[in-house]
């Protein structure tokens, strides 16, 4: 889907058509949960925010700019409301076992290193600050230019460097780690 | 492996595939079916609902002070409009007329 037909989607959704905007959260959903997880840490509460984003996005199409891009705004709406929510509600301390069901591979032995790696990196994200995590996450995995990180979140484009540099640098750790043991 | 300088602004490519696979959340499907459905149920705010005939209805208002303007100034001729003025200065019926007037008669 390019940016062309999201914001045709967008303008569709707008005059209150929910199939287009249907679209546009079949689009977006693994984004916004893997967003709003960054900053919850919990599965069930990052998809109750990624919800809650979507739905707000919804009653406020209307506010939606089409000369700019769809995702930053809706983006910009997914982080806020998993921050409200984190605001709001004490955040689990059981852990999800969802994502272990989602890590199934062909191979075994990789399957558990995968496992492996997926929960060292969760485990490592979590020793971050919020920001850190966010910058990361959005500038490495979601591909997010440092600039608009910064109109999001609200903080200097200087400081979306740094945060990502740090994040990095101990994220990066694990990664190392994990892929010793799997050579060895 | 990537630039670990704070001012690299690429992407790291193989840590950001690990993040995405780490994160990634199951039951897609379910999580869409799951908020298609609630869409029908929240309705969109009023006030954006107003806010989308607001603009309509300012654009509407100022098309029909552009067309009304054209109009007279298609309709009225020169002699109409400078009496027009005029009549209004010399009545002292806009406020600041006879600074005005004083300022012309002055020549400043």
């Amino acid at each position: 889907m390019t940016g062309v037909d999201e914001i045709a989607l967008a303008g569709r959704a707008a005059n209150g058509d929910a199939d287009a905007f249907g679209a546009l959260v079949d689009r977006h959903a693994p984004m916004a949960r893997r967003v709003a997880y960054t900053i919850l840490e919990d599965q069930q509460d990052a998809d109750d925010a990624a919800q809650e984003g979507f739905l707000s996005a919804w009653q406020a199409i209307n506010r939606y700019d089409p000369r700019r891009a769809f995702r930053p705004w809706l983006m910009q709406i997914v982080v806020n409301a998993a921050r409200d929510l984190r605001r709001r509600r004490r955040v689990r301390t059981t852990e999800s076992l969802d994502f272990i069901s989602a890590a199934s591979k062909d191979d075994p032995a990789r399957e558990a290193g995968a496992l492996d790696l997926g929960e060292r990196l969760k485990a490592a994200l979590a020793t971050l600050p919020e920001r850190q995590r966010l910058a990361v996450v959005m500038f490495d995995a979601e591909g997010y230019p440092q600039a608009e990180i910064a109109a999001m979140l609200g903080i200097p484009e200087g400081t979306v460097k740094s945060d990502v540099f740090h994040g990095r640098r101990a994220l990066r750790k694990v990664l190392g780690s994990v892929k010793e043991e799997w050579d060895e | 492996m990537s630039d670990m300088s704070p001012f690299n602004a690429s992407p790291d490519v193989e840590l950001g595939s690990a993040l995405r696979e780490a994160l990634e959340a199951p039951h897609h499907e379910a999580f869409v079916g799951r908020v298609r459905a609630r869409l029908g149920q929240r309705g969109r705010a009023w006030e954006d609902e107003l806010a989308g005939w607001f603009w309509q209805g300012l654009v509407a208002a100022s098309l029909a002070t552009v067309l009304a303007g054209w109009g007279w100034t298609q309709t009225a001729t020169p002699q109409q409009a400078e009496a027009s003025v005029a009549s209004e200065l010399l009545n002292g019926e806009r406020p600041g007329s006879e600074i005005l007037l004083v300022a012309m008669t002055e020549g400043q």
